[in-house]
């Protein structure tokens, strides 16, 4: 196995080494969500993205002061979260471009995890 | 050496807030409701203001009124954006009954005993129409409830959403209605006042409220279109919304209204013609809320004067005591209403958190204090400050009593 990343298994039962890392996104504006998506596939990253909720959300939720009507509010959270798996230099793109496209006020928080094992990844 | 000593006082202060045997207690219950009801920022008030520590004297509130103003602006549109016409058809109808029984049983049950102690207060010797507008802010005060749940919230059940959103509803719609009622009343009330003679002023007061209903139209409509026009930028709509704020809330002190009348038909106009942008802002707003509430708080312990005779105490215990038993008896009402329609709510029953007074009634008094300054309306922010404390802890007692008598089944939220 690789030190740098994981391994991934071909079709044809051959393994090649390729140098995995998970990405890790905290998009909480809603409006850049379409943007990253766009960028994931145009970078050939796929992944799953989960409906999250921020502490500060949560707090509100359940300690209103005087917004008690706000739990009715006909809206998702807005804030997702996106994991993915990729090679180091698709994520790499992925960062570049949040980095040097995306304003500043719509950027996602992004991690990039090494991976000691992978299982089940397919391509 | 009076300076020296009060910033001697709120490091001490700082110190054990920030210390880690504080930080383990605050965890207790009992802490916790007293944080989330906002105490803790009113006692600061008190320490520093004109009647504790002197570090903010009578003469710095006054000129301290312009940031009440936003304070109080602020918490109306935040109200009256949530007040959507699409989030009220949401509402269920037992959610409207249980408000419509609230606002009735209060306005018999703290009308009475307001009017009585008003009067017993003053000693009779002030004209019914000038007590209108204390009158007026006990009832509001008294409705609804605080809509914080958590505190009084067994861990040993299952957390109920159904059960927490029928306590949280109403009490936001009463939040409404509060502010409707007091601000129409306080119309009426300051109209009396200035016309010199002591009868009601309907006409005057009705001119008053066309102005306060026309700022906030034109408002909510110059705001859609500023705040679209300020489009995603959170500076520029931040800009925009003070702006906003500033002006319909000193409009409506200038109308001798209360700003929190003006700022909610305001939100209201707003968020029935709101734009993607503006509801996207309206986020913004909401988190906020925690940081404009401990500002209320905060300026509520400063204006407040706690130098009540023993007329004024009696009458605080006496709102005390009335508002336990009506808010209990309006539960048990509500619950033999909802069994006709196959909605359990015993639950709700046992569920404390109704006496609790609603945080808008702090915001209430300190606007009456703001626009018709006074010892006396400056006393009854005292006593509307009393009641929530004393209502707080009454809660308290309440949810661990009915612990004792049915331990995992009584005074949860579920």
């Amino acid at each position: 196995m690789s030190e740098s990343g994981g391994q991934k298994h071909e079709q044809d039962g051959s393994t090649a080494q390729r140098d995995l890392v998970m990405l890790v996104l905290v998009v909480a504006t809603p409006d850049s969500l379409d943007d990253l998506v766009t960028a994931m596939l145009d970078f050939g990253i796929g992944g799953t993205m989960v409906e999250s909720k921020g502490l500060a959300a949560h707090l509100r939720e359940e300690m209103p002061i005087f917004s008690g009507l706000a739990s009715l509010l006909p809206r998702a959270t807005g804030s997702r979260m996106v994991f993915s798996v990729a090679p180091r230099e698709q994520v790499d793109q992925m960062l570049d471009f949040i980095e040097g496209e995306m304003d500043h006020a719509r950027r996602p928080i992004g991690v990039t995890l090494s991976l000691e094992k992978i299982v089940g990844l397919q391509t | 050496m009076d300076l020296f000593l009060s910033i001697t006082v709120l490091v001490a202060l700082a110190l054990i807030a920030t210390s880690r045997r504080l930080y383990t207690a605050r965890r207790s219950r009992f802490a916790s409701l007293l944080i989330s009801g906002g105490w803790p920022a009113v006692l600061v008030g008190v320490a520093l203001g004109p009647h504790g520590g002197v570090v903010v004297t009578e003469e710095t509130l006054t000129f301290a009124s312009p940031l009440v103003v936003l304070v109080l602006g602020w918490v109306g549109i935040m109200v009256g954006l949530q007040a959507r016409l699409e989030i009220l058809r949401r509402i269920p109808r037992p959610h409207f009954t249980l408000v419509v029984g609230d606002i009735i049983f209060t306005i018999i049950g703290i009308g009475s005993i307001a009017a009585i102690g008003l009067a017993w207060w003053t000693s009779g010797e002030v004209n019914a129409a000038i007590l209108i507008t204390p009158w007026a802010l006990l009832v509001a005060s008294a409705l609804g409830w605080s809509m914080e749940t958590r505190s009084l919230r067994d861990e040993s059940t299952p957390h109920d959403q159904s059960t927490e959103l029928f306590l949280r509803v109403p009490s936001a719609l009463a939040s409404i209605a509060a502010i409707v009622l007091f601000g129409l009343l306080e119309l009426i009330g300051t109209s009396s006042n200035s016309t010199g003679v002591q009868t009601l002023a309907l006409h005057s007061s009705a001119l008053h409220l066309g102005a306060i209903v026309a700022l906030a139209v034109v408002l909510g409509v110059t705001g859609r279109f500023l705040l679209t026009r300020a489009g995603r930028s959170r500076a520029n709509q931040l800009t925009v919304f003070l702006g906003l704020v500033t002006f319909v809330g000193g409009l409506s002190t200038e109308l001798s209204s209360s700003p929190l009348f003006g700022a909610t038909l305001a939100g209201f106009v707003l968020g029935n013609i709101a734009t993607n942008d503006v509801l996207r802002f309206e986020r913004f707003v909401v988190e906020a809320e925690h940081m404009i509430g401990v500002i209320v708080f905060l300026l509520a312990g400063l204006t407040a004067d706690f130098h009540l005779t023993l007329i004024g105490m009696t009458l605080a215990a006496a709102l005390v005591f009335v508002r336990i038993g009506l808010k209990l008896t309006l539960m048990r009402w509500a619950a033999v209403r909802q069994r006709r329609m196959a909605h359990s709510l015993t639950p709700v029953l046992s569920h404390p958190t109704v006496i609790r007074q609603s945080p808008i009634a702090v915001a209430l008094a300190l606007s009456l204090a703001l626009v018709e300054p006074s010892v006396f309306h400056r006393r009854l922010l005292g006593i509307v400050l009393i009641v929530g404390v004393a209502a707080d802890l009454a809660s308290l007692l309440l949810w661990r009593l009915s612990r004792r008598v049915a331990p995992g089944s009584g005074g949860e939220a579920t």
